[in-house]
């Protein structure tokens, strides 16, 4: 690695490599990134940005250059009950957003059971999907504005973040950075959003949070097969009725309450072979009115759907509760099975979920693969208009599973994009079938890439995006 | 003179030119669409000419005539069209409904009208999947009337049902009743086909690739950004002709039940439908009404609406308004916010309507509401209450005969059985259906525009308002403006609460010649004070007068819009005048029009209580 270039760098405070022999830039604020970046455009060095700490492999630059590493910003600028809302640094990790909001009486808006250090402006600037659909109107929720310097190296605001004035003077106006469009004629955070780092890169965001519920109850749909769950989280969504909502098979439940040996044996002693997980609430106004109310709805439909409420597989609704608010323990529940994993992942619709989950074990037995190695988790969003479907694969580390695993997991892509699926977070080797198949889309986003960062440095051949013609520094 | 809405001139061409030009073209289109889909007629041409707020754009009652107006019948006709448009170097702009001088020519002779009114089909409704996929000339009221059929229901936007739910969530704004919802119509956005300036046809979103309109975002980052934010390319990038968009739950009956005979309608409000006219005593009480019903998540529909435009939704004519205008219970009603609550069975409602009369309680406040006759009564009786607080004794005694004769005309229209619902019902009609704008607007003095409307915290639209009223008052004051008593602030929350917007609406005669300067004055003034406020980017904060204005203030954007405009539309084809003009400097008109008004401001004074 180069060490003069790190000695170049402008403007800076703090560089360094980290365990892995990766040079890494940790710009303590938007002008010094600003700086930096221009640098680097200047110099057409490659920089890879990132917010999470973790060694995964997925957080590692795909190529030569600099990471740029933002999980130093630490701070929760702002949080309001009144307009439920948040402004977090770009490095600001669920496990500390999320008891910061509940003592001003909001929840956060989670994926399901984070890893640790999975940063909050990472993972919604990553349109990941949240596990609670009905808070959901955009599938850019819950992301609203965004401060950022874009590959060019300028700095800019979006949404109502963008002025006139600076976050004090908007502050003491009574606006909190919610309003998500704009500014003008373009959705400057939508371009940003789901872009891996191509675009540009966020010193912070706001996000969207919701009311604290004043009771909340965790309640569990079984069925032997999916399609009466699907049935029953199409009426209940339809409904307002339940909060968080989600649908997992026997194993990926396992793997997301079960620690130990001994708790996991006895969870998928217990669990179903398929689970639909729900929570009804009462919020600030007749609490228990509300949640009687859908709580009544919930098993009504659950009957009308053929649905069994079970009682969760390990633990009690309130220990369930408590975990789907919070952070994964560790290790990462989706590496508990064989203690590594990849996830395939992609977009559909509820009903269409099933056959996509058949077809992909299928394909993973042509890999040899089988399906005790295969959790299934179905993530309803846009108040079920659309699923996330994400099919996790268990490997153990150390061994050739892993190798194989990962070909398998950029392989089926293809097959499974041809049968319809939507790759719409086409991260590595998807890209490939994901634009193959979006076609019309490719001019449009190589055009955006020469507006926002036109020397090409910003995290160059993701997304099967060109890289810089005259090619790279280093 | 330039505006604020758009740049108008000069035909850069000779009438001998500008005609030949024309033969040319529409022989040239003839070849793409038929004879009968295109036509240079004068009379058709004036047709587009004739637009809503013109007189802000051009200072006169007209815009410009295009050069030709064409009318494809599909997707492939209209980038047939663009590409042809490229090729001759001429520009064209796309209509959907239109509704406004937006869509019309700037310029004369400059550009192809492209009307989209053969394109009027909805495509699919997934009704598990609660979205739809329209055309260009599918209505709000037109989508709302089949959703409702199968269970759900369409944000519509405030311009009322009878226009393009495409072109609202594609290219123009999307600010309506339903907001709390039912959200903004950009947002409901799940995937477009875009013809983009140049003519290549894109599809947005999951369609290309699973062949269902379920998301509209990616693979990778979201095109629905390039060119969608706050406010659309309002034509200037290219043609939308496929929109699909989100629908929502709909707990009402298949068809709504509207009887009478317009202008007395009388819709029949459904089973376990509330629609209550909500009081309290100031704009304090309206912040914590607001923050309260966005956190409790129960209504359908929560919009602000105020005094005059309410009066002028409940009766039939200006004369009928101006009677009941008069009455200071009606002249009054500032502090309402108007609440539509569905449910899905009895208990649910129950519930629902308990939550309202418990923030109500809280705030001292009252309803008018299709509640059961005792209820009603209890009701009435503190919305009675809280506006004799404003009004006091001396109001109160003012009132009487005024509300008695109004209780008379209602009850002889409506059947004194229906005296208590009917009002009820007709906000009902007016909020659900989006139904009853025009109305609201237009029968003051044949026009309006409206200021202020950024998309911000409640607190901070709240705000807004207060500042746009006071300017407002000075044009009133200076007889520029019908007297709608200032503050005719209209909006709502949006996503539960998640943003709002209220828009200061100013109702004037356009025949007035100098209408035009007036309005154009006052949305200056507005947007200075937004700024000086830090009100957020208002909603007249578009086009290229504006972003220039605006863009220093807000990171410099208007760069970014430049170079998108200048990326996708090389040729600068797509007639951009609401958008963004490659080339702009302000005019000297427009810069002499900002000095006057700077030279002479209303003062805004936000420690007084208002009114
Ligand atoms: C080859 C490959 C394989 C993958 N396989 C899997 C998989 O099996 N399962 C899975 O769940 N995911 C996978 N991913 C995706 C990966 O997990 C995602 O990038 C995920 O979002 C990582 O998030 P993180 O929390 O580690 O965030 P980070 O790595 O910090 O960031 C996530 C993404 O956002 C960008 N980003 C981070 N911070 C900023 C910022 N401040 N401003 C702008 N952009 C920023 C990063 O460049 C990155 O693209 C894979 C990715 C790659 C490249
Ligand atoms: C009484 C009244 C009230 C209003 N209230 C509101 C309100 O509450 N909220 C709100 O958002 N707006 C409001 N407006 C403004 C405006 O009329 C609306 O935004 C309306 O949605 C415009 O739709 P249209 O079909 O009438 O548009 P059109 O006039 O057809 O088009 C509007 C703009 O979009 C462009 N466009 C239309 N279709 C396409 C297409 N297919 N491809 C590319 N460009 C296209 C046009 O060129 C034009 O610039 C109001 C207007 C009036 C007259």
């Amino acid at each position: 690695m180069n060490t003069d270039l790190l000695e170049r760098i402008p403007g800076v405070g703090e560089h360094r490599f980290d365990a892995e022999g990766v040079a890494v830039v940790a710009p303590a604020g938007v002008d010094e990134l600003a700086t930096f970046v221009r640098w680097a455009r200047a110099e057409r060095i490659p920089l890879w940005p990132r917010s999470s700490t973790s060694l995964r492999r997925s957080v590692r630059p795909d190529g030569p250059g600099l990471v740029v590493d933002m999980s130093g910003l630490k701070e929760i600028i702002r949080v309001d009950r009144r307009n439920r809302v948040t402004l977090v640094q770009a490095g600001v990790t669920f496990e500390e957003l999320a008891p910061a909001l509940e003592r001003e009486g909001l929840r956060a808006v989670m994926p399901l059971c984070p890893r640790r250090g999975k940063s909050v402006l990472a993972t919604h600037i990553e349109r990941e999907a949240t596990i609670m659909p009905a808070f959901q109107w955009d599938l850019s929720d819950p992301l609203l504005c965004l401060e950022l310097v874009y590959g060019s190296g300028d700095q800019f605001r979006t949404g109502s973040a963008a002025g006139p004035g600076n976050l004090d003077q908007q502050w003491a106006s009574g606006e909190m950075q919610k309003g998500p469009m704009g500014p003008g004629h373009a959705d400057w955070m939508r371009i940003v959003q789901g872009a891996q780092g191509t675009i540009g890169i966020a010193t912070w965001a706001s996000v969207k949070a919701e009311v604290l519920p004043r009771i909340e109850t965790v309640h569990v749909g079984a069925s032997d097969t999916l399609t009466p769950l699907v049935e029953c989280a199409y009426r209940l969504l339809r409904k307002n009725a339940v909060d968080i909502c989600f649908i997992v098979d026997a194993n990926a439940f396992v793997d997301l309450v079960g620690t130990t040996e001994g708790s996991r044996a006895e969870a998928a002693r217990r669990t179903q072979p398929w689970n639909l997980v729900m929570s009804v609430s009462g919020l600030d106004y007749l609490p228990e009115r509300r949640h009687a109310v859908y709580s009544r709805m919930l098993r009504d439909e659950a009957r009308a759907a053929g649905v069994r409420l079970v009682d969760p597989p390990l633990g009690s609704g309130e220990t369930l509760l408590a975990l789907l608010r919070r952070s994964s323990e560790e290790p990462y529940w989706k590496e508990r099975r064989r203690g590594a994993s990849r996830q395939v992942f992609f977009q559909t619709t509820l009903e269409a979920a099933g056959a996509f989950c058949a077809s992909f074990a299928v394909h993973a037995a042509g890999a040899g693969i089988d399906t005790d190695r295969i959790g299934t988790y179905i993530q309803p969003q846009l108040g079920g208009r659309v699923a996330h479907v994400e099919l996790i694969v268990a490997c153990e580390p150390g061994t050739d599973e892993v190798a194989e695993t990962g070909r398998f997991a950029d392989a089926v892509a293809v097959p499974l994009t041809a049968e319809g699926a939507f790759f719409s977070r086409p991260y590595g080797a998807w890209a490939e079938p994901a634009f193959e198949a979006a076609a019309s889309s490719v001019d449009i986003l190589e055009r955006a890439k020469t507006i926002f960062d036109p020397a090409r440095i910003l995290a160059p051949g993701r997304l099967g995006l060109k890289g810089n013609p005259d090619g790279y520094a280093f | 003179m330039g505006s604020v809405l758009g740049v108008s001139g000069e035909s850069t061409l000779t009438e001998e030119e500008a005609a030949a030009l024309r033969d040319e073209v529409v022989a040239e289109l003839a070849l793409v669409v038929g004879d009968r889909w295109v036509t240079a007629e004068p009379a058709i041409l004036d047709g587009y000419a004739w637009q809503y707020l013109a007189e802000a754009a051009t200072g006169e009652r007209w815009m410009a005539r295009p050069l030709a107006v064409v009318l494809p019948g599909c997707t492939e006709d209209v980038a047939e069209i663009v590409r042809h448009c490229n090729h001759k170097g001429i520009q064209f702009k796309a209509v959907s409904t239109g509704f406004g001088a937006w869509g019309a020519a700037a310029q004369p002779d400059s550009m192809v009208q492209i009307d989209l009114r053969r394109m009027d089909r909805i495509l699919e409704i997934d009704a598990k999947n609660m979205y739809a996929v329209v055309e260009p000339y599918v209505t709000g009221n037109q989508l709302q009337t089949e959703a409702f059929s199968v269970g759900l229901n369409t944000h519509i936007a405030g311009v009322g049902g009878q226009t393009s739910v495409l072109a609202s969530a594609t290219s123009m704004m999307g600010q309506g009743w339903d907001g709390v919802s039912m959200s903004f119509s950009c947002r409901n956005l799940l995937g477009a086909e875009w013809v983009t300036p140049e003519g290549e046809i894109v599809r947005i979103g999951s369609f290309e690739s699973a062949g269902r309109w379920f998301a509209g975002d990616g693979p990778g980052p979201s095109i629905r950004g390039v060119f969608r934010g706050f406010a659309g390319a309002l034509g200037g990038l290219g043609v939308f002709t496929k929109a699909a968009v989100k629908l929502y739950p709909w707990e009402g009956p298949e068809a709504l039940e509207v009887g009478g005979a317009s202008p007395y309608y009388e819709t029949e409000i459904p089973e376990h439908h509330l629609s209550a006219l909500c009081i309290v005593d100031d704009w304090k009480g309206m912040a914590e009404l607001g923050y309260r019903l966005g956190d409790a998540g129960i209504a359908l529909a929560v919009s602000r609406n105020a005094p005059s435009v309410m009066g002028a939704v409940l009766t039939a004519d200006n004369n009928e308004f101006a009677d009941i205008y008069e009455v200071p219970f009606v002249h009054e009603l500032y502090y309402t916010l108007v609440v539509i609550i569905q449910a899905d069975d009895a208990e649910e409602f129950a519930y629902k309507v308990d939550v309202l009369k418990t923030i109500l309680r809280e705030l001292d406040g009252g309803m008018i509401a299709n509640l059961p006759a005792h209820e009603y009564t209890y009701w009435l009786g503190r919305f009675i209450r809280t506006l004799s607080r404003r009004v006091k004794a001396k109001g109160l005694l003012k009132s009487a005969p005024g509300t008695l004769g109004l209780f008379r005309t209602f009850g002889k229209r409506y059947g004194y059985r229906k005296l208590t619902s009917s009002m009820s019902a007709l906000l009902y009609e007016a909020v659900v259906r989006s139904g009853l704008n025009m109305r609201g607007v237009f029968r003051f003095g044949g026009t309006f525009w409206t200021a202020m409307g950024s998309l911000a915290s409640w607190d901070n639209a709240i705000k807004g308002a207060r500042v746009g009223a006071q300017i407002k008052k000075r044009y009133i004051d200076e007889g520029k403006f019908f007297d709608d008593g200032a503050d005719n602030a209209w909006g709502g929350l949006y996503e539960n609460g998640a943003y709002s917007h209220l828009e200061e609406l100013a109702c004037y005669d356009p025949t007035d010649d100098d209408s035009g300067a007036n309005v154009i004055g006052y949305i200056f003034e507005t947007n200075l004070a937004s700024a000086e406020h830090f009100l957020s980017l208002p909603l007249n904060a578009c086009g290229p007068q504006a972003s220039t204005f605006f863009s220093p203030l807000c990171g410099g954007y208007q760069n970014w819009q430049l170079a998108i405009k200048n990326t996708y539309d090389p040729n600068n084809a797509s007639e951009g005048s609401s958008y963004v003009i490659p080339d702009y400097k302000p005019g000297r008109g427009l810069r002499k029009l900002a000095g006057n008004v700077m030279s002479d401001r209303a003062e805004i004074d936000l420690t007084q209580d208002d009114l």
